[in-house]
């Protein structure tokens, strides 16, 4: 390790953390309203997360979304790794699932705003 | 004789890139964040850089990204591991040769830059500008296996130079 190295590790330290920056902001916390799917980069449908619903996508690989008391969660998937999977279930705003594999990505958007809000 | 001799060590860093990659596609990181790989493959291609130099690293990256989208991935998979393996690669060429930089240092920067670019095409590909928020998790993790990656290939670098120099072996 020379003199160097640190200097690019704080670097590369200080580019992981940007993204914070970006983050929305504390109002934001909270309960999220609805949930926007995403299937190869267009919006397929936009769930509401006071309804309890599933949502099974079966184009180009297969996901099963649910919405069930305020949450989303991938519920089944064909994907080779299973990380949407292991995901979870999400709720606040900000937060995403995501399938690379099948290119299928879900966010939680707060109230107000729409569909980029939470981008801004 | 010197020629053969760096084809042959280009190949063989070439077939290992190859097998790491492999190896890694059988022991997905139990993680929730999509995308994260210990990126073993490219201490091989920084191996490349350090003893043999930019142009037959490119050449050990292009097998290594090409063979392994065709054998274990999916035209969408070379395009992440191109465009990362790209940015990868000019960061660690950009590096070479300065002397309070050692391949950790290089390695680091490397795995960093491989993440960023892999990020930027998932949030094209999704349509999903808030994938960005992926950057910092996987970004913390390649610092760790990015310093251990260029480890390996400072200690490896060590042992097989005199190979390319031409020495006894």
């Amino acid at each position: 390790m020379k003199k160097g190295d640190f200097l690019l590790i704080a670097l590369a330290l200080l580019l992981a953390l940007s993204p914070l920056l970006l983050r929305p902001g504390r109002e934001a916390e909270g309960a999220a309203a609805r949930a926007v799917v995403r299937k190869d980069g267009a919006v397929v449908a936009v769930l509401p997360l006071n309804e309890e619903a599933e949502l099974p996508l079966n184009e180009n690989g297969y996901n099963l979304l649910r919405v069930s008391g305020g949450a989303v969660c991938m519920a089944e998937a064909d994907c080779p790794d299973g990380t949407c999977l292991r995901r979870g279930a999400v709720r606040r705003p900000g937060e995403s699932i995501v399938c690379l594999p099948n290119r299928v990505t879900v966010v939680l958007e707060g109230s107000g705003g729409g569909v980029d809000a939470v981008t801004q | 004789m010197r020629n053969a001799r760096r084809l042959a060590l280009c190949g063989c860093l070439a077939a290992g890139a190859l097998i790491l990659s492999f190896v890694e596609s059988l022991l997905p990181l139990p993680l929730p964040v999509p995308g994260a790989r210990l990126g073993l493959g490219n201490a091989l291609v920084l191996l490349a850089l350090l003893l043999l130099g930019v142009r037959a690293a490119a050449g050990v990256l292009a097998a290594k990204v090409l063979l392994s989208a065709l054998l274990f991935g999916t035209p969408l998979s070379l395009l992440y591991a191109a465009v990362g393996g790209v940015l990868s690669l000019a960061a660690m060429a950009l590096l070479r040769g300065r002397r309070s930089v050692s391949p950790i240092g290089q390695s680091v920067a490397g795995a960093v830059l491989h993440n960023l670019g892999q990020v930027l095409v998932a949030c094209l590909l999704t349509g999903t500008p808030e994938l960005f928020y992926y950057f910092t998790p996987l970004g913390l993790l390649a610092i760790l296996t990015g310093g251990l990656s260029g480890l390996a290939a400072q200690l490896c670098a060590k042992r097989l130079r005199p190979l390319v120099l031409g020495g006894r072996t």
